[in-house]
């Protein structure tokens, strides 16, 4: 049951008034006894067996408590249809993005300090219904909303870190819609007089739940661009340290060159605003490719460079960004690639066969020879087929 | 004579002391008097009932002895009588102020069942020995003997007044030290008493010859009929409890004094006194003169 006015809560004094004027009001006839010892027994025996015979026994004042308790209940306007009482709703957001695996200078990750955050969290909020929501790129919703503080204690202590980035957009419309849908939250005021007529300010204290989102990430929050947001957000930061260099770029193709037959592309960013230095390693099966001279990386700098290798047979590929000292996140120091099997140079010869060219190219081992004529040559199927027209 | 009598009526009239003339008081135990009564004793002694023969021993009293049969045996024997001592009784009233409230009026009833008794014991021949007690014990009279201190037992107990509270236990252990073995305490009292009774009890033991208890509860106090919200107001004390009477608490009152009296002859049985209890709906005559002696107290 939920009570739309428990402004009136304090009407329930008048009950033990009622009852101590009751008290003062009886005028009693004395009477003397001989001694009050048999009394005083009988009537300790009666307050044990029934304490509230009085009270059954004397009708017009159970009548008069009656109705003060429904005029009372009256004001307080009970409504049913709830489950549970109807408390402040408290929308708990837990960052689980790649980022919040950064250490911190204490040795934690952030994740582990954010977790620390959610749970005083929710022993503030204890007694009031709450709601856990992790994001990263997706947001999810973890508990129903409950008062059960144990509940949402243990699934805090079970959440894991993932990876990607914070989509903080999606993560805020699903808390929003958590608020929005939830149909126990009580608003704030009345809202409207009885002509259906309201002010401003009336009407804003009437559209707002009584709820509030608490957003704990390692992220600044971006400007929100969606409809307005009516209830408090409360963002709880976790993270201080600021450098960080990431392998933000991978990629290689295997292309014969006079250095090698593969070349690949790398990009590094420091996010952080401190400088950090350190190399880059390239792996191929484990064994060591190449590896670079030891590099500083300014605050917020971006690097960007290329190898022309020979990987040979090859198959695994692995980037690693080896930092002088260590680094705020070393989830983004390394990076993987998955090559393809070397393939057969596909060269075609057009026209009618040279055999001193044949004999030239055949020498090469990783070419396919092909002979076409000059109708067969279709020039927009040529380039997909063949690497090498001659 | 009724329980309507007004109060300025004598306490006992003639034709009631007549038959109380006629009354003795009935004790089982030794009576060890210390001058000659009228009361057959266990002990063989002097008197005018025969008893016995004993064989002569030098120095015994020579009128004893039987001539007739030294005459016809030449023997000497000497012969014994039935002693008739003297027998002690105590009356002890309780004078306190719980014994003048109740309806009907539990003091009256009260003087009058100790005058009746004092008067039995008189005429027949023994000490009486009158005391009152509420927070001390007095002594009102010195002790009585003989049929003629039957209007001064009756005349000191209707100049009694009630006085304030009741202690039992230190009244009975006044009591308790100058009582010879042998006699008879009859208690008279409605034994409303804060600290209880068990002490006090302990004080006058039945093994040390008679002690009898009259527990006086007036027709009020047994079936209280009260109604409405009252302030029960103590006599003695400056004590009061708020009450609504209910038929549920007029229960509990009857439950918590069956209690009472279930303890008052528990302590009876274990100190070997005999108790009566006594409601003065019951005129005191009618207690005298059945109840008393269908208790075997008097014959």
């Amino acid at each position: 049951m939920n009570i739309a006015a428990p402004q009136f809560m304090g009407w329930a004094i008048l009950i033990p008034l009622l009852l101590l004027m009751w008290f003062l009001k009886i005028r009693r006839r004395k009477s003397e006894v001989s001694s009050v010892l048999l009394w005083k027994k009988a009537l300790e025996d009666q307050r044990v067996k029934s304490p509230f015979q009085r009270l059954i026994k004397n009708l017009l004042l159970l009548f008069q408590l009656l109705c003060l308790l429904f005029l009372i209940l009256g004001l307080l306007r009970p409504e049913s249809g709830s489950l549970i009482y109807a408390s402040r709703l408290n929308v708990i957001m837990l960052d689980r993005s790649a980022s919040m695996s950064s250490l911190e200078e204490d040795g934690r990750t952030r994740f582990e300090i954010a977790k620390e955050k959610a749970l005083d969290r929710i022993k503030e909020v204890d007694g009031e219904r709450a709601v856990l929501i992790s994001f990263g790129e997706n947001a999810e919703v973890l508990t129903p909303v409950t008062t059960d503080g144990s509940l949402l204690t243990r699934v805090v202590n079970e959440v894991m870190p993932g990876s990607g980035v914070t989509n903080f957009e999606d993560a805020l419309e699903l808390a929003l819609s958590v608020v929005r849908q939830d149909e126990l939250i009580p608003t704030a005021g009345a809202g409207s007089d009885g002509a259906g007529r309201s002010d401003g300010s009336e009407e804003l204290l009437s559209n707002q739940p009584d709820a509030r989102i608490f957003l704990i990430s390692d992220g600044v929050v971006p400007e929100w661009k969606g409809d307005s947001i009516e209830v408090p957000v409360i963002v709880d930061s976790v993270g201080f340290s600021s450098s960080n260099v990431g392998i933000i770029a991978f990629a290689a193709r295997r292309e014969f060159t006079e250095e090698g037959d593969l070349k690949v592309l790398l990009e590094l960013k420091n996010t952080g605003d401190d400088p950090l230095e350190g190399v880059l390693r390239l792996l191929g099966d484990g064994e060591v490719l190449e590896e670079t001279e030891p590099k500083i990386l300014e605050g917020k700098e971006s690097w960007v460079l290329s190898f022309e290798t020979i990987s040979g047979p090859s198959l695994q590929l692995e980037a690693r960004w080896i930092p002088t000292k260590s680094d705020a996140l070393a989830l983004d120091d390394r990076a993987w690639l998955v090559l393809e099997n070397m393939r057969k140079l596909r060269v075609v010869q057009v026209g009618s066969p040279n055999l001193l060219l044949e004999n030239a190219l055949l020498v090469i081992e990783s070419v396919e020879l092909f002979q076409i004529e000059y109708d067969e040559v279709d020039p927009e199927t040529l380039a997909s087929e063949f690497d090498v027209a001659v | 004579m009724s329980n309507s009598e007004p109060s300025a009526a004598p306490l006992l009239d003639e034709d009631f002391l007549a038959r109380c003339a006629k009354l003795v008081l009935v004790s089982r135990n030794v009576l060890q008097g210390k001058v000659r009564g009228e009361k057959r004793s266990k002990r063989r002694g002097m008197s005018t009932e025969f008893a016995d023969h004993r064989d002569y021993i030098p120095g015994d009293d020579l009128r004893h002895l039987d001539w007739n049969i030294f005459g016809r045996l030449e023997k000497l024997f000497i012969k014994l009588f039935e002693e008739e001592e003297e027998r002690s009784v105590f009356l002890i009233l309780d004078a306190s102020a719980s014994m003048s409230s109740g309806e009907p009026d539990k003091w009256r009833h009260a003087r009058q069942v100790t005058a009746a008794l004092g008067a039995i014991a008189l005429s027949s021949g023994d000490r009486v020995y009158l005391r009152v007690f509420d927070e001390q014990l007095r002594i009102p009279v010195p002790p009585l003997r003989g049929s003629r201190s039957i209007l001064k037992l009756v005349d000191v107990l209707e100049k009694l007044e009630p006085e304030s509270g009741t202690s039992l236990d230190k009244s009975l252990r006044a009591h308790a030290a100058p009582c010879p073995a042998g006699a008879i305490q009859i208690l008279i009292s409605d034994l409303m008493d804060p600290e209880g009774v068990e002490s006090a009890f302990r004080q006058i033991p039945g093994v040390r010859g008679e002690s009898w208890l009259i527990h006086l509860l007036s027709q009020s106090e047994a079936q209280p009929d009260l109604q409405g919200d009252l302030r029960l107001v103590d006599s003695e004390r400056q004590e009061h409890v708020d009450v609504t009477m209910t038929t549920s608490v007029l229960k509990a009152y009857q439950s918590a004094l069956s209690q009472f009296r279930e303890e008052i002859r528990d302590h009876c049985r274990r100190y070997k006194i005999q108790p009566v209890e006594v409601s003065t709906s019951v005129p005191f005559d009618q207690v005298v003169l059945d109840v008393l002696r269908q208790k075997r107290w008097l014959s």
